[in-house]
């Protein structure tokens, strides 16, 4: 049987808030391969632009031609489940698998599909829930996120 | 007609056992309770001794709670860590497993935390031998790392800092940057409650509370399975819905809202 490998997708964006420089979004890629006995293809970098998923685009194309993708986070999805119902139908019809690393678990069928829009579908509400479903520890608004915003309202403060 | 207060049957939002756990729980800190599910319970214990007797190529014995007591004579502390990680990956991959955990205090659970859960995806198992220096927990709460305090945790600790000894010190723990753990350690000793959860029963406690383990000086070896529990709806610190805790209870009005749109084309 031939080893078409799993093709890695990093992102240029923040996930769930969090800006994963590349280069640790590639380390815990490949280290989910490793552990999985996976053959990593060198991953592809979606845009910066919010909202574009053309590189995803071209993933999804590449299928045919692989065991399955490797995102770094199920967060990368896109946030629309019409949209991210879509790459799981081409993933299924491809006969390949999608793994994401950071979350450390993989969509093979109908099953392990649910599985995993249930956790996004509530992970994305959280947002609406109290103190927007986060427990920030450096006792701040949860508006206020980077570390620029942070010290700008200790100053205002003191 | 009315009914007067005096005349009314007392009809309230929680029932006598639940307000009585959750007050023990808030006073105390925990809550030590029989399993709900003895049958889960055992199962899971026999899937411990007999990946336990497997890993160190033994017959096991017919009493899997003697064996796993006595574990100390099969295995030393260079061994145990290879032991402990064949266990929990028997149990990671037993697809009965979380479920048959969650049974043995299912209640106590929900009273606890509600009915919509989040329940940590892995799952952490403390083997402390007999004199082993090796497995200790320091000091610490977990809402002073990863974890948000809106958790609780099934089975962990040795010992605990009750809650208002807890605020006490937590009020004055900068005293301390300098001294470190051990210093705070030997501090709050004198206030620490040491907790006896005999085989059968389920302990669960806020986190939030200075808690650890130190040396087993008991004969027999200490086995203690943790899972972290959550409200699903509850703020998450860094350990998120998705990497470290997963949905186990969505209730059916919930599902409807996840799912529910707005009629589209009026913008």
């Amino acid at each position: 049987m031939i080893e078409r490998g799993y093709r890695g997708y990093v992102g240029s964006r923040p996930v769930r808030g969090v800006a994963f420089p590349q280069r640790v979004q590639n380390l815990v890629v490949r280290d989910y391969a490793q552990r999985r006995g996976l053959a990593y293809r060198l991953s592809l970098v979606e845009h910066a632009m919010p909202g574009s998923y053309m590189i995803l685009a071209n993933l999804l194309d590449e299928l045919p031609n692989l065991d399955g993708v490797i995102f770094f986070s199920a967060f990368m999805l896109p946030p629309d489940v019409a949209a991210r119902q879509a790459v799981y139908d081409r993933v299924i019809a491809a006969g390949a698998s999608l793994h994401v690393a950071l979350e450390n678990r993989c969509v093979t069928d109908r099953r392990t599909c649910a599985d995993l829009e249930e956790t996004i579908a509530v992970a994305q509400v959280l947002g609406a829930t109290p103190f927007g479903g986060r427990y920030e520890k450096d006792g701040l608004p949860p508006a206020v996120r980077s570390a620029t915003e942070a010290a700008l309202l200790r100053i205002v403060s003191a | 007609m009315t009914l007067q207060p005096s005349t009314h049957p007392g009809w309230r939002f929680a029932s006598d056992a639940d307000e009585r756990t959750g007050r023990d729980f808030v006073e105390r800190g925990y809550v030590i309770a029989p399993a709900e599910d003895r049958a889960a319970l055992d199962a899971i214990r026999d899937l411990v001794a007999d990946t336990a007797a497997r890993h160190l190529g033994i017959t096991r014995p017919a009493d899997a709670g003697a064996f796993l007591d006595g574990i100390a004579a099969h295995v030393d502390i260079e061994r145990l860590n290879a032991l402990r990680l064949a266990i929990i990956d028997a149990l990671a991959n037993a697809d009965w497993f979380r479920a048959a955990y969650f049974a043995t205090a299912r209640k106590l659970i929900e009273g606890i935390v509600g009915n919509e859960l989040a329940m940590q995806r892995s799952l952490g198992l403390s083997i402390q031998l007999p004199q082993d220096e090796s497995s200790l927990l320091p000091l610490h709460s977990d809402a002073w790392s990863e974890d948000s305090p809106y958790e609780v945790v099934r089975t962990k600790s040795m010992f605990l800092l009750p809650p208002q000894a807890d605020r006490r010190w937590r009020e004055r723990m900068a005293e301390f940057a300098g001294a470190g753990v051990e210093a705070l350690y030997r501090a709050v000793e004198p206030e620490l409650e040491w907790l006896e959860v005999p085989y059968g029963n389920v302990l669960v406690f806020t986190h939030t509370m200075m808690h650890g383990n130190r040396i087993n000086v008991e004969p027999t070896t200490r086995w203690s399975i943790n899972i972290r529990f959550k409200g699903l709806f509850t703020p998450y610190s860094d350990k998120q819905l998705g990497d470290f805790f997963d949905p186990i209870a969505i209730r059916p009005a919930s599902r409807v809202g996840l799912g529910y749109r707005l009629p589209p084309g009026f913008a």
